[in-house]
Order: structure tokens, then C-alpha cells, then sequence
């Protein structure tokens, strides 16, 4: 089937992406506000996230509560998320509700609406957001708060904590909010991505009629995030005293996802060979043969994909394992296979993971409001939506290039490993 | 300068709907039930199949756990690693696991590759090898993930309000020990599977870009050569659970140190067999289903006692539960309870109002239609509805049952399943201080202290 990607940008700056697939009765909507964690400065570490929050708590024409009402009453659901590039809303809809979603997310592009006294209830839900996952969860945080940041970052932008400390949380004032808001939420920096069951000269009309008047604001350019490559290995150890089992993380700087675009894909490409699932290389040793541990995965520094985070970034494997004494073998076989991956790989062993690739590419365009979140990352970070439905081939495309990767990128001296210490009792 | 009056907030659209369109649904001669929908928007099958596991004890416990695993370390003539690498050659993925009521796999695969897949699913599911290295292997990675659980607050909570609805019953879903998990023998695994593992009474649902009949011919040529087998039938299914003794005071499990608690509220309820059903749904909608419920509303959105609260109704084959959660900062435990139990008897003595009533019904009707949209969501929703001994058209039924349900029906199941003296509560914290603070509210009893 041939996908139609129809893309356009409106006076006012905010670009437009429609997906439209007329065999599905559903259609989602996501937009997505060109600014994450990483732009936190000293002080307002987890703002950008708390954000997030308040932008569900009002608007111009729509009072607290309202817009999670017409959603839902309309059949449909809503949420967002909060990444190191980007915040992310979205809502996926029967096909009738879509321009009931649209009037929603212009209100707030247009103006949120926060009090006082909703800035004060949702900081108190997000420090019981940040129990919940982190302070009372064993192995919460794990590695992606707390531990890898800070070893594989110099910078305050790129290493800190994008949960924030409860201080910085209790500190955010309204002041703030309007700052934060009239630096990074205005039309130019945002991307509106429509995927499912609407035709794309409909949509745009509508998207016109609801975001078309919001006026134009300057965009301050993105500043640069980028910063050396690590001189040598590093390590940290934490005690969880949550956990009753360690676990370990090996996180390695990743050549840039837009810049080295072949080198980033082909080191997808290696990531998945490695700990994609029970045939992965890294399971079947670790896992299977050798028996040092009970499970071993891979995340990415933008956290839930591969394509939600510009440079610098990193490729973290995650391993679960049964007794601390055991974490310099498993170290010691993980940089075995990649080795073995630095020393050739044949198509004919990445042929199966491309398949396994294209299969979950093609469940993961199923769900419209995936494909909207996807397509509007693609959009935002490197101008070309379309991309959310050619990944398979362009992954296939870099194969050549994993051995290179693997024997140029995934060396220790370019890796922080961080140890997790169990303090449970077990 | 003009100023253009506001545009109007926009309608909802028109109701959702969902329709199941062409449908296979047969019985093969050793037992199994087919049931195939052609759905074409991704070149992918979705398939579904679930084992029904007969009258499953709490002694099964570790075998629940440990044969799901088994079936993926080695069937047929392949080892572990043979039947990983041959899944993922031809792009498909399963996974595999078990509650008391089905031993249940997930596939999917392209359209192309259905006669294999349902191949290498006959092998997984109806020839495990058991290899000797293997089974030690999983014992020791269920081990370890039975000592991640007992760590895990979510689901210790869950685990003790499990316990008080379901007393001695495979429902309560009890954690194995990790000395019966290090125990289990391969030959007790190969003898709970010889028993309880045929095609008699269980099914195969498959969503995707395939002629349903083909399916059927398909599924003929693989699941259908399963031998019904030989081994005493198994009985139809779990017993019904006796009820619970009647709730009473408040169990709160010491954590020490705990900087939340968590609540589980619930009681048992009426399940999907009962025609007041529907009714119940939009109750615990407007109760907690939702953003906007009553519960999220008050305990997140008025107080900040809570990040991620919700009600829903939890089914299994032969009962059904109502269960409320929510992980509250330790200081505002009893104040988190008291609002529970404010707005539970609040559902049980008044009605809800019509706007309520109206958003949950298009909510509920919404949220269906839109997990039936994909291949894998339908998938998954048919194969719950099988197993639940359900009829697939009971979908659209169910969808037609919503929109009759009236703001009386709503208040009678309420009245019936949201009764706060009928609930159990459970409270997994800190209990040197939220006991005291609790005592208040009722009897207090702790354990783990």
C-alpha cells in the first residue's frame, strides 16, 4: 500500500502532518512542543515536565478538567509525555471527535490557563508520580534517571535528574510558567501530526480553522546540547534498598541519530541483534547458555524508542541478574559479543532481525495514535514524517555499516557502566 | 479592530460503533474452536491461542508459572535457541503465559506466513521437550523474578486484597515460594502439561490480512492433527470460589519506611454472564474508571493525594472482582481512605448525574471500538471473550446492552457492587504510621510488623 504523508506549515510557523489510512475507523492526533528536560536550566530541574501537567489543567475557553471531559465524553483518550527533546500530548479519537480534539489542543497552544492553587496540586501529584515510579519502586529510576545521565554527561542540560528534586518542584511559580510558556510553546515550535480515518484536505482545513489564528511568536533557536565523547571508562555504583537482586546498565555514547544518520540506524540495527528478544545474541549467552542472568535489554537515552532524541544520546544495555559477584562476567561476555560483532557480521544473520523489525514496524502503525507520535517526532527532529513508514528499509539499508559501528562505538572507553546494589531483603 | 467571538466547542461526533463484519467460527474434531476475522490494514496475522487449564488448584501455583516458559526452551525436534531463531526468521513473535483459568500464546506473523506459524505454535503448545538444562535455567529465572515481585509494592498490595476475595481459590494468584519454584521437577512440569494441556475446550482466534476460511483449512492441517489425548479428562474448570468471609477493619502490611501507601479496595461483583453487567461497567466508570471519574477527580485532581488512581472490575472465568487502587503519599493515607469511602457510598446511595451517565457510555463504547480497530487489539479482545465462554457477536451485543443501560441500572449495580460495608480493605505501607492514623476510620489489623 502506498502511505500518503501530506505536510504543510501554516502562517503563524506551526507545521502540519497528516497520515491519513481510510481502512480504519479511528484517528489520532499528537502534537508535539519542540522542547524536553534537556532545555531545564539549574534550578528547575523537572519543570519541563511539570509543565506537562498543567497543560491539562485549562485553557482560554476550556476550565479545569474540561478538556479530559470532552475526550472522554467523545469516546476517546488523551494523555502526554515528557522526553530530553520534546513533550509530547496526544489524543486518539473515533473519527468523528477529531475536530473536538483539534479545538482542545489550539486552546492550549493559544493560552493555558493555570492558578495558583492547580500549579500547587499538580507539583503534589507529580512528587507522588515520582514516588510511585522511583522512591518507593525497586529499581525505580533505573538507569535512566539517575545513574547513566551524570556518567555519560558533563553538562547540566544533559545529566540531570529530568524528574526533578522535590525543592526545584516546590520552587516553580507561576512566574515560571508563563516564561516557559512563551519561550517554547508558540506555533513555530510545535508540531501537529493527524494519523487515521480523516482525508488530508479535511484535515487541514480544520487544523487552519483551530490553530490558524494563534498568533506568531519568535522562536529562540535551539541551542546546542553537544558535548565530547567520554576519555575513558566510566562507573557508579548505587544501593537500591528496594531491590533484592542486582542489576547492572552499560551505557554507551551513540553516534548522532540526524548527523551519522547510517551509523545511528546501523546501531539499531547492532542493539537488536544483541538483546532484541529470545534470539537475540546477548539473551542466548547471557541468558541461556551461561546462565549469569535472568534478563537482558537494551534502552535508548530518549528512553522509549530509538527516534525521540536528537545528539547526544546513548544505547544502554540493562541486565538483571541473580548475585553481585557475577557483573565482571557478564561485563566481560557482552564486550565479547561485541566484539564478535566488530568482527563481521553476515546478512544472513540480520536478515531475521530485519524481519522481526518489519513485523513490529507494521503492528506499530496499527495503533494510530503510535504512528501520529512517531510521525510528529520524525517531523520535529529531522523535518521528514514519511520517515514513520520507511524505517524497515532504511534500517535494511544500514547493515553494511554494523560491524564499523560496534568496532568504533562500542568500546569501554566510551561507555559508563553502572552497578545497582540490592539493600533489600530478600 | 474586530474580535472574533470564540468558535464553538465542537460536537463528539457520531456515536462509535463496532461492527465484527465476516466471520469464521468453527469447531475442529479434537476440540479446538477456530474463530477468524479478516482484518487488512497491516499485511500481519494476529493470533490468539488459549489452552483451557481444567480445575487448577493453588498447588499449581509454580507449574502456572514455570510451563509457559517451558514451552518456549524446547519443542518438537528444536531446542530453546532452534525455536527463537525459526520465530524470528519469518518476522513473527509469541509469547507465552498462564492464570488459573487458560495457558495462553500470542502471536503474530505476516499474512504470508500463517501455515508456518501455526506449525511452530502446534509444536510450542502440544509437544515441549522439557530439556533437562533448560528447566533449570527457568527454575532459577522464576526464582528470581518471584523475589522481584515480593519486593515490588504494586504488587504485594494487589497480591493481599487478591488473597481476602478469593481464600484458598487459584484467584488469589499466590506468589510460589522460592524453594517449591528451585523444587519443581521436569517430570511434575511434563505431567501438569499431559493433564491439562489438549485441545478439548480451548482456542485459536486469528485477526489479520487472511481469508477466515483459509484459516480454518490452515489451522486443520496443524492444531487440528493435535491428538485429543488420552489422559483423564480434565474438569471443565476451576471451582467457583466460595465467598469471602465478610470484610472487615482494614489489613495493613507493614513496609517499613514506606514513603506511599497502597491502597486496594474491592469486593467480588457480578461478572460478564449477568445481563446487569453493562450497568456495573458505566458504574465504575463514572466511580474510577476514567480521567474523569469521581475518584481521579477528587483523590488527583482536588487533593494531590495521588498520581495515578483507578477502579476497574477484574474477570476471570468463574468470578469477577470490583478493585480500587491508589499509591498515596504515607501522610495522607487515612484522608486518601476516607475519600474513597466518601465517594464509594456516595455511588451506592445517590444517583449519577445524566452527563456522567452519557460521557461513560461513550467512553466505554469508544474504548472498545477503538481496541477493535487494530489487528492485534481485536485479537485480544475476541480471545478474552472465547475464553470467557463468550460468543464473538456478544461484542456488538455488549455495545447495544451499553446504550439501554439507564441511570436507575446504573444505581442499582452501585447499590450491589460499590457499597463501602462491603469492601475489603488492604494497605501496604508504613504501618508505625499510618495504623494509628487509620484507626479512626476502623478496625486496624497488622501484619509483617
Amino acid at each position: 500500500m502506498e502511505a500518503v504523508v501530506d505536510t504543510t506549515t501554516l502562517a503563524n510557523g506551526l507545521k502540519v502532518v497528516v497520515l491519513p489510512d481510510p481502512s480504519t475507523s479511528v484517528v489520532a492526533l499528537a502534537v508535539h512542543y519542540d522542547v524536553g528536560f534537556r532545555s531545564e536550566p539549574p534550578g528547575s530541574t523537572g519543570f519541563a515536565h511539570l509543565f506537562e501537567h498543567l497543560m491539562f489543567q485549562g485553557s482560554e475557553h476550556l476550565d479545569k478538567g474540561e478538556l479530559p471531559r470532552l475526550i472522554q465524553g467523545s469516546g476517546g483518550i488523551f494523555n502526554g509525555f515528557t522526553r530530553p527533546d520534546a513533550t509530547v500530548y496526544f489524543e486518539q479519537l473515533p473519527a468523528g471527535a477529531l475536530e473536538l480534539a483539534l479545538y482542545c489542543e489550539a486552546d492550549r497552544m493559544r493560552a493555558p490557563k493555570i492558578t495558583e492553587e492547580n500549579l500547587s496540586n499538580q507539583i503534589a501529584v507529580v512528587k507522588e508520580e515520582i514516588r510511585v515510579n522511583v522512591l518507593n519502586q525497586p529499581y525505580g529510576g533505573f538507569p535512566w534517571l539517575v545513574d547513566l545521565p551524570p556518567l555519560l554527561f558533563e553538562t547540566f542540560a544533559n545529566a540531570h535528574n529530568g524528574y526533578g528534586s522535590f525543592d526545584d518542584l516546590d520552587a516553580a511559580s507561576l512566574e515560571d510558567v508563563r516564561g516557559f510558556f512563551d519561550r517554547y510553546y508558540c506555533p513555530a515550535n510545535a508540531v501537529v501530526t493527524i494519523a487515521g480515518a480523516v482525508d488530508a484536505a479535511s484535515a487541514h482545513t480544520m487544523v487552519e480553522r483551530y490553530f490558524g489564528d494563534i498568533p506568531e511568536r519568535d522562536v529562540a533557536p535551539r541551542p546546542s546540547f553537544s558535548e565530547p565523547l567520554l576519555s575513558g571508562e566510566r562507573r557508579s555504583e548505587r544501593v537500591d534498598s528496594h531491590a533484592p537482586l542486582p542489576a547492572l546498565a552499560i551505557g554507551y555514547r551513540v553516534p548522532d541519530p540526524i548527523g551519522d544518520e547510517e551509523r545511528y540506524d546501523a546501531t539499531v540495527l547492532m542493539a537488536s541483534l544483541l538483546t532484541h528478544g529470545s534470539a537475540s545474541r546477548l539473551f542466548d549467552r547471557l541468558v541461556r547458555r551461561e546462565k549469569l542472568a535472568s534478563d537482558v535489554g537494551a534502552m535508548w537515552g530518549g528512553l522509549d524508542s530509538a527516534w525521540t532524541s536528537r545528539d547526544p544520546t546513548y544505547l544502554a544495555f540493562v541486565v538483571h541478574y541473580p548475585d553481585t559477584g557475577l557483573a565482571e562476567r557478564i561485563i566481560s561476555s557482552i564486550d565479547d559479543e561485541i566484539d564478535a560483532v566488530a568482527a563481521g557480521v553476515p546478512a544472513s544473520a540480520l536478515e531475521p532481525v530485519l524481519a522481526q523489525l518489519t513485523s513490529e514496524h507494521w503492528m506499530h502503525v496499527d495503533r494510530k495514535y503510535e504512528l501520529a507520535v512517531q510521525a510528529g517526532f520524525f517531523e520535529q527532529q529531522r523535518g521528514r514524517a514519511r520517515l514513520a513508514f520507511e524505517l524497515a528499509d532504511r534500517l535494511a539499508a544500514a547493515a553494511s555499516r554494523v560491524s564499523d559501528v560496534a568496532a568504533e562505538w562500542f568500546a569501554p572507553r566510551n561507555r559508563g557502566v553502572c552497578i545497582l546494589v540490592p539493600g533489600g531483603a530478600s | 479592530m474586530t474580535v472574533e467571538p470564540p468558535l464553538q466547542v465542537p460536537g463528539p461526533g457520531p456515536y462509535p460503533s463496532v461492527a465484527l463484519g465476516d466471520l469464521s467460527d468453527v469447531r475442529m474434531p479434537n476440540g479446538m474452536r477456530v474463530v477468524a476475522v479478516r482484518r487488512s490494514q497491516v499485511p500481519l496475522v494476529q493470533l490468539r491461542l488459549q489452552v483451557a487449564l481444567g480445575d487448577v488448584r493453588t498447588r499449581d501455583a509454580t507449574a502456572l508459572r514455570l510451563l509457559p516458559k517451558m514451552l518456549l526452551a524446547g519443542s518438537g525436534a528444536r531446542s530453546g535457541s532452534e525455536m527463537a531463531a525459526a520465530i524470528q526468521r519469518i518476522g513473527a513473535s509469541v509469547d507465552t503465559w498462564a492464570d488459573p483459568d487458560h495457558l495462553s500464546l500470542a502471536a503474530s506473523a505476516p499474512r504470508g506466513r500463517m501455515a508456518q506459524i501455526l506449525e511452530l505454535l502446534t509444536d510450542i503448545v502440544a509437544h515441549p521437550s522439557f530439556p533437562v538444562a533448560e528447566v533449570a535455567g527457568e527454575r532459577e529465572r522464576v526464582a528470581q523474578e518471584v523475589l522481584q515481585e515480593a519486593a515490588d509494592p504494586l504488587a504485594v498490595a494487589t497480591r493481599a486484597l487478591e488473597a481476602a476475595l478469593f481464600p484458598g481459590h487459584p484467584y488469589a494468584d499466590p506468589l510460589p515460594s522460592v524453594a517449591s519454584v528451585r523444587r519443581a521437577s521436569r517430570g511434575a512440569l511434563r505431567a501438569f502439561h499431559d493433564a491439562r494441556v489438549h485441545p478439548r475446550g480451548s482456542s485459536l482466534v486469528v485477526v489479520g490480512d487472511v481469508d477466515p476460511d483459509e484459516v480454518a483449512e490452515a489451522a486443520r492441517n496443524t492444531l487440528g492433527e493435535w491428538s485429543a489425548g488420552t489422559g483423564p479428562a480434565p474438569a471443565d474448570a476451576v471451582e467457583e470460589p466460595r465467598a469471602p468471609a465478610s470484610a472487615r477493619g482494614i489489613l495493613v502490611v507493614h513496609r517499613p519506611g514506606a514513603v506511599q501507601s497502597n491502597l486496594r479496595v474491592g469486593t467480588r461483583c457480578q461478572g460478564r454472564h449477568d445481563p446487569a453487567f453493562p450497568a456495573l461497567m458505566l458504574a465504575m466508570t463514572v466511580f474510577g474508571g476514567s480521567f474523569t471519574s469521581r475518584l481521579v477527580t477528587n483523590l488527583r485532581e482536588r487533593n494531590g493525594y495521588t498520581y495515578s488512581p483507578r477502579a476497574g472490575i477484574d474477570e476471570h472465568r468463574r468470578a469477577a472482582a470490583v478493585s480500587i487502587r491508589a499509591e498515596v503519599a504515607t501522610e495522607v493515607t487515612s484522608r486518601a481512605l476516607a475519600e474513597v469511602r466518601y465517594e464509594l457510598a456516595r455511588m451506592a446511595t445517590a444517583p449519577v448525574t445524566a452527563e456522567e451517565l452519557e460521557s461513560s457510555r461513550r467512553y466505554v463504547t469508544g474504548v472498545v471500538a477503538m481496541s477493535s480497530a487494530t489487528q492485534g487489539g481485536l485479537a485480544g479482545v475476541l480471545a478474552g471473550l472465547v475464553g470467557n465462554d463468550l460468543d464473538p457477536p456478544y461484542l456488538e451485543a455488549f455495545v447495544d446492552a451499553l446504550a439501554r443501560v439507564d441511570a436507575e441500572a446504573v444505581s442499582e449495580a452501585s447499590a450491589r457492587a460499590l457499597a463501602p460495608a462491603a469492601m475489603t480493605t488492604v494497605v501496604v505501607g508504613d504501618a508505625d504510621v499510618v495504623a494509628d492514623a487509620l484507626s479512626p476510620l476502623d478496625l486496624v489489623e497488622v501484619v509483617g510488623r
